[in-house]
């Protein structure tokens, strides 16, 4: 399906899906590079839209911003510069909301990095981004019982993780 | 175990706290509209479709104008030549042959010039005598139609002007040889194929030899020979060189040039 009007439909993506380009961008190549993928991302998005075919958006993006973090990441320079980017979580924090609002962000991506890979992807496009079992069968390559087995399991983590938190800290965001 | 609910709301601070960081959407909102179409317009199907029917409209076009060039030439080179023919039985101009002189050598040699080309220097030119004259038939046959007619008037033109670069060369002869010289070579850039290159290569070997360059000047003057042998020059210039750089002792009996 081609859009009626090209212009006006890329623009609509690009609004609707901005936030998640950039946390995808962000999870794969880290903070630093997350901004130049994104931009770098819907570039391309825009320069390839007459070849979309108007279905699951999310997934269509999320195919070019893993080739575009692909690319950003074939340095070793780079993979080296953002590990040494990502700070250890820090659980205890003062109280105010950003701060807690960080700390429960800090403790979610601490999480994802303690996750099987594939239930990794799984558990950010499904439960963090939005996107449907099928969308996430077509980004993975796998069937959808499989996208649902690994959905399962990941939250199955997640909620034993955050349990446990909870029950050591006393808190929640 | 925690269910849903509370999964939800950890999952939305991280969101929350997750966010682009302020004016990154629109810088990329930016750079989107900075980046150029053609692009995306190159890459798209249609695009290259169009450019292959036009590539092949452009072909066609090319063609008919390849076929139709050679028959708008020949329409009027036609209508040239019929002008040519109407002036010719109005004017019957005809050269005379120049196989021997027929005027004395003591005249003035751009008035024969003059004569022999039947361009008046003073006036328009009539009729040049165009390069194929230098045939001997076309000489014989004396006819001064224009061989080349869409260039006609341009060849009239270039003959007067060369022609009167050549007066300019004989007059400072005698006086200025150098400057005789170099209004010869100026001759020879800009009118070298004009149609007097007889009298050109005769005022070239009076310079040379006026100028001291005995051994050039013999050489000209040995091609020149050869070549013109009957001209009205020949006596002229088979005087020339047989003493150094005087033009005067070269050729004592030197007509004044009349105006």
């Amino acid at each position: 399906m081609t859009p009626a009007n090209p212009s006006g439909a890329f623009e609509e993506i690009f609004r609707a899906h901005f936030d998640y380009v950039w946390r995808l961008s962000r999870r794969m190549v880290g903070e630093a590079s997350a901004d130049d993928v994104t931009q770098e991302s819907f570039l391309i998005a825009k320069r390839r839209f007459d070849s979309f075919d108007g279905r699951a958006p999310r997934a269509w993006l999320h195919a070019i911003v893993r080739h575009v973090a692909w690319n950003h990441q074939r340095g070793h320079a780079r993979r080296l510069h953002r590990v040494a980017q990502t700070d250890p979580p820090s659980p205890h924090m003062s109280a105010d909301d950003a701060v807690q609002l960080e700390w429960a962000a800090r403790h979610v991506e601490y999480f994802l990095d303690k996750l099987a890979v594939s239930q990794r992807e799984a558990f950010v496009l499904g439960d963090i981004e939005g996107l449907t079992a099928q969308e996430i069968a077509a980004i993975q390559g796998v069937p959808i019982r499989t996208v649902y087995s690994r959905l399962r399991l990941a939250r199955h983590a997640f909620d034993r993780y955050i349990g446990r938190l909870g029950a050591r800290a006393g808190r929640r965001p | 175990m925690s269910g849903a609910p509370e999964r939800e709301v950890w999952l939305d601070a991280y969101r929350r706290a997750r966010r682009p960081p302020p004016g990154l959407q629109e810088r990329v909102a930016q750079a989107l509209r900075r980046d150029a179409k053609p692009e995306s317009m190159i890459r798209s199907r249609s695009f290259l479709w169009v450019s292959a029917v036009a590539a092949v409209l452009l072909a066609c076009l090319l063609g008919l104008v390849w076929q139709r060039l050679p028959r708008a030439s020949v329409s009027r080179q036609r209508s040239t030549v019929q002008e040519a023919l109407d002036l010719r039985q109005e004017k019957p101009t005809r050269v005379e042959p120049t196989l021997e002189p027929t005027v004395p050598l003591e005249a003035g040699a751009m008035h024969d010039v003059e004569r022999r080309s039947s361009v008046p220097l003073d006036r328009e030119p009539i009729q040049p005598r165009a390069p194929q004259e230098r045939d001997p038939v076309a000489k014989v046959g004396g006819s001064v139609l224009p061989t080349d007619p869409v260039g006609e008037d341009r060849d009239h033109r270039n003959l007067a002007l060369g022609i009167g670069l050549l007066r300019q060369a004989e007059a400072s002869l005698e006086t200025d040889p150098e400057a005789a010289m170099r209004l010869l070579m100026m001759y020879e850039s800009t009118y070298g194929n004009t149609g007097a290159e007889e009298e050109y290569r005769a005022l070239r070997v009076l310079a040379t030899c006026a100028l001291g360059n005995l051994s050039a000047g013999q050489r000209e003057r040995r091609a020149f020979l050869d070549r013109f042998a009957t001209s009205v020059y020949a006596a002229r210039v088979q005087k020339a060189c047989t003493s150094a750089g005087d033009v005067r002792r070269a050729w004592p009996d030197a007509p004044a040039r009349k105006e």
